[in-house]
This record gives structure tokens, sequence and C-alpha cells, in this order.
């Protein structure tokens, strides 16, 4: 039974982690192949060609951003927005195209805006609907640039970030950057190697750039989520506590049964330390093959999450008649070796802190007492 | 020098009813165990027998007095240290047999060897000529649980034996045996106590076993008296 409780204990910590684990690294991986890239450098001399060619870096490319106000001539409804600006084979790139999902066909040239399909619902506009598009001089106070064009939908997308959809439509960067010019222009980098080695790479090519990390451009969202994360580590550490004070008055039942062994065990000659270490021991043995058992069932739990979620979720509407999110959540779980050893290491710590607590009555019981006790 | 010198030993009893006073159980009491002679000691329930055995073999302290094991006073000894002692000249029978559940006869039989940090393959063989000694040739891989009641009893008297002990302690060893079982177990335990030459102190309410020993003593009014001696 003890070994059971270690083992459901360690699969719950690793599934929840790795669940856990799941959602932020999706939307973490949304952070850096959308909204922030790993690294944004803004210099007056560098060029993509040149990043690209530096060890470490998948790609790079340029892209505009500016703030607008959108309108349907139809309906008048309006609606500010951000337009970012890349070259057409930007949206083909791998780490793009992970997070970018078109909902229509994709047109060969760009010559109007891609948006959102939340966005269109807003507005209440359609493809080849002609709205338009107020350019906003970025600042404080947002100030009108004498430029309002009148623009065409060519196609919607989803990013699986609403806030990102909802605020954000896409153009051509040649397009925007005949409106606005290229003063604003940075270049955007996916990196394959170390993020900081890259950093300091392109601070040599350039010293006078700029270089922000993704963990800087969404550091209010990345402390957020890692705040969550410690959060998180704390409440699985208190619900493995009260596994543990389980696990405590189950050891105490186990050895009230094993005090006659061990008054035996004292009577043919073990010190009282000498039993201590026996059943210290044995709950090390059972709390390895618990956690070797846990390991194993959470590794498969994990590998199978998806199906399980399927499965609950099936349940709940047989039950409810409504559907659970879970499934409708792109993530994959994900747990590594590192992480499981540190938990292995603290179920294993606390295992054996109880199990001993649990001993002290064998190492307090008079032989006597308990022999006297078992005859009658 | 005796296997065991009990020297004017005395035992108290905190009472069971808060603000009563102490219960003296042994007063003053002396008794030296005779290397190679078998001793009894008989008395009604609750006179003090099973705690007089106990202290003589340490598992419990007196309140006062001495108790010298092989020339050395149990009192001046940590845990580790009386244990030791304890596991190299001491062997135990309770009337409970006390045998560890998830082990076979014989490494029951091996486990006072293997405290003691003997090798098992080094001790096997005298655990099969004890376990053969008394009969349990065939139930050697047995653990208790397949086991009747006299041959558990049979397992702890090797069990007791398998260090070539001075001294046998043996609690009311034949208490739970019906009365055939209970006196195969009284023969084979003398006769395997004289053949190896060990020194018994029996503690039995039966007085027909008791008197089959050498030296027989009443426990009675918290102190000994001689009912019967071979000398």
């Amino acid at each position: 039974m003890i070994m059971v409780g270690i083992a459901v204990g360690l699969v719950a910590l690793l599934v929840i982690s790795a669940v856990m684990n799941g959602l932020q690294n999706a939307q973490m991986d949304q952070l850096r192949n959308l909204e922030s890239f790993d690294l944004i450098v803004s210099s007056d001399t560098l060029t993509p060609e040149q990043l690209d060619a530096l060890d470490g870096v998948e790609f790079s490319f340029r892209f505009l951003e500016t703030n607008v106000l959108i309108v349907d001539k139809s309906s008048e409804t309006s609606t500010s927005a951000r337009i970012r600006a890349y070259d057409r084979d930007v949206f083909n790139s791998r780490r793009m195209s992970e997070s970018f999902y078109p909902l229509s066909k994709f047109p060969a040239e760009m010559n109007g805006l891609l948006v959102s399909y939340s966005m269109t619902r807003n507005l209440g506009i359609r493809t080849d609907d002609e709205i338009n598009v107020t350019f906003l001089k970025p600042g404080k106070t947002a100030t009108i640039v004498p430029f309002t064009s009148k623009m065409g939908i060519d196609g919607y997308f989803s990013s699986r970030m609403t806030e990102f959809s909802s605020s954000t439509a896409f153009m051509d960067y040649g397009l925007l950057a005949s409106i606005i010019g290229e003063g604003g222009a940075r270049i955007g980098i996916y990196v394959s190697g170390n993020q900081n080695k890259v950093v300091s790479r392109i601070m040599e090519l350039d010293p006078d750039a700029t270089v922000i990390t993704w963990q800087q451009y969404n550091n209010a969202l990345y402390s957020a989520l890692m705040l969550e994360k410690t959060l998180m580590y704390v409440f699985l550490a208190f619900m493995f506590l009260i596994i543990c004070v389980n696990l405590k008055n189950s050891t105490r039942r186990l050895l009230a049964n094993k005090q006659k062994e061990g008054a035996m065990l004292r009577a043919i000659g073990c010190s009282r330390r000498k039993v201590n270490a026996i059943f210290l021991g044995q709950g090390m043995v059972i709390c390895l093959l618990g956690e070797i058992a846990g390991v194993i069932l959470g590794k498969i739990v994990i590998l199978n999450i998806q199906n399980i979620l399927a499965l609950v979720d099936k349940v709940v509407n047989l039950i409810t008649g409504n559907s659970t999110v879970l499934t409708q959540i792109p993530f994959n779980a994900a747990i590594g070796n590192g992480e499981i050893a540190v938990v292995c290491l603290f179920v294993f710590f606390l295992s054996l802190l109880f199990t001993s607590i649990g001993c002290r009555r064998i190492y307090k019981s008079e032989i006597m007492e308990v022999i006297l006790h078992a005859s009658y | 020098m005796h296997p065991i010198e009990l020297v004017s030993i005395t035992k108290r009893f905190k009472a069971a009813e808060k603000g009563s006073d102490e219960i003296t159980i042994l007063q003053d009491l002396n008794l030296n165990i005779i290397q190679g002679r078998s001793t009894a000691i008989i008395g009604k329930s609750g006179s003090g027998k099973s705690t007089l055995l106990h202290i003589a073999g340490g598992l419990d302290s007196p309140s006062e007095g001495h108790v010298i094991c092989s020339g050395i006073d149990f009192a001046t000894l940590d845990d580790r240290k009386r244990s030791e002692l304890r596991n190299r000249h001491i062997g135990f029978i309770f009337q409970a047999n006390l045998l560890l559940e998830d082990f076979t006869a014989m490494e029951n039989v091996m486990a006072p060897a293997l405290i003691s940090g003997v090798k098992a393959r080094d001790c096997r063989d005298r655990a099969v000529e004890l376990l053969e000694k008394l009969g349990l040739a065939d139930r050697m891989s047995h653990v208790p649980g397949q086991l009747s009641g006299g041959e558990k009893q049979r397992v702890a008297i090797c069990r007791a034996l398998m260090n070539r002990p001075e001294v046998i302690l043996a609690d009311e060893p034949t208490g739970a045996l019906d009365e055939e079982n209970a006196s195969e177990v009284e023969n084979l335990l003398l006769d395997l106590v004289r053949e190896e030459r060990r020194s018994l102190l029996l503690v039995t309410h039966n007085q027909d076993f008791a008197f089959k020993c050498d030296d027989v003593y009443l426990l009675k009014n918290r102190n000994l008296s001689l009912e019967k001696s071979a000398e």
C-alpha cells in the first residue's frame, strides 16, 4: 500500500508538472514564434543576410511595425490595431508556420491586409471588402499621420494567442515601407543555438546595435509564467506533503505490526540502531520501488495524455452534456529528465523522512513489553 | 566465572494509577547460572519470573543490583555492546516463538549468526545440523506460516543455539503447545542443552518440566528459594 501511495503521488506530481510545462511551453513558443521572435535587433548597419551568416542563427528577417485605426467603410465600425509587415517568404519559415495558421487561401502577392478571424467578426468584414486604414504615429499621444489608405482583405489567420490575433494585422513589407518609410525597421531572429552567444556575436558585429531578447520583450508575461511555475511547484509540494502524512501513518501502522519482529531482532542481538536501520532500509526499498513504478506510470500517462484527456472529455460530455476545454488546448505534455530527478529526490527525501518518523515507535519500544504482549 | 550472575537484583515498576506507590516485583535477589547446568524457576503467574529472565538476558534493566554476563556488567555497556554480548553469549526462547514471518526456517535459524557478521555460507552447515537434530530436515525451506506450533518452537530452539551461546534463557517455551508437542519439545531442549553442554535458565509454571532440570527455584514473595538441587 505504501509503495502504491508513493507511486500514485509521484505520477500525480510528474503528470501535473508535464501538463503545466506543456501549457507553458506552448504559450512561450507562441510568444517566441509570433510575438517577439527569439531576438529583436535594432541596428543602422546590420542586415538579415549578415545575421543569417552568424553561428546559432536559424533565420533572420526585417520587419516593420506601426499602429493603425481600421474602419469598415460600410458599417463605420472601427478598431485600433498593430500592423506587422514582413517579406512574403517569412510566413513560410519553419518557426512562423508553427504558430501562424492561415484560415483562407494565402495570396502569393499581398496587396492588402491579413487579419484574424476575430477581427473580421468585430468589424463585420469579409475577404475582398474594402476598409480604411489610418496610420498613426507611435508615441505617448497618438497623432494622425496625414495618411489614410483604402485596402482590401487578403485573407484570415489564427494564432491561438487571442490577444495577438485580435490586435494584429499583417501586411507586405514593401507596401508598408512605401507608406511609413523604413526608419523603424528592425530585424527579427530565430535562434537555433545558445541565445546569449548569438547576442554576443551580434554585439561584436555592431556594438551600437540594440538587442532585445524574447524574455525582455515579454517581461511581464514571462515573469508571470515563471511565478506560476514556482507556485505550481509549491502547490505540488504541499500536495505531496499530504501524501507523506498518510505515508507516515501507514508506516506507523505497518511498524506497529512489525514491533514483534523488532523485539525479536533485538533479543537475538540487534541493537536499537540496527533494527531501526533494517526497517528504514525496508522503507527505502519500498520507496525506490514506488518511485520506479511512479516514473514508469507517469511516463506512460504523459505520453498518452491527449488520449486520456479525450476520454475524460467524452465521459464529462456523457454525464453533463458539456465538453471540457481540455482537448481544445494544444500542448505537448513534457518533462525533462532533470525535472524527474529533482521530483524523485524530493519524494525520496520526504518519504524517508516520514518513514523514519514512523520508525520512532520501533526505536522507542521496550523489548520486554512487546515480547510479553506477544506471549499473551 | 558463571555465564550469568544476578547480584542483589531489585525491580520496581511504576504503578499504573497516578500517585500510587511503585510496585516491587523482585527484592535483593541473587542467582548464579552455573556452566553446563539447567536451572528452572517456577512460581505463580505475576510473580516476576519473566521479568527476572528478561533482566538476566539484558532485555530489561534492574532498578538495583547488577547482572554480570561472562564477567561483564550489563550496566556498563551501551545498547550496541549489550546487544553484541547478548548475541554471542545468550540464546532466547520465548513462549511466542517470535520468528521472522517472511524468512524460511533455515534463515530464521541463521539470523543470530548473520547479525554477528558471519557470512551465510559459513553458518549454513551449523543451521542444517541443528535443524536435522530437531527433526526439521524437511522443513528448512518452509516459512513460519507453513509450520505447526511445535515445529515453530523447535526452529526457535535451533535459533537460540545457533551461535553456541553459553546460556539459553527460555520463557515458557512449551506454554503455547499441546501436551504431546510440549513433552517432545521439553525433551528435545533438555537433550540438546546437555549434548551441547550449555547452561539453561528456564522459567515455567509447568512443574514436571521444571523438575527435569538440575536445579529448581521457587520465586515467591519477591525472592527465590531453592526447591531442588542436583548437588
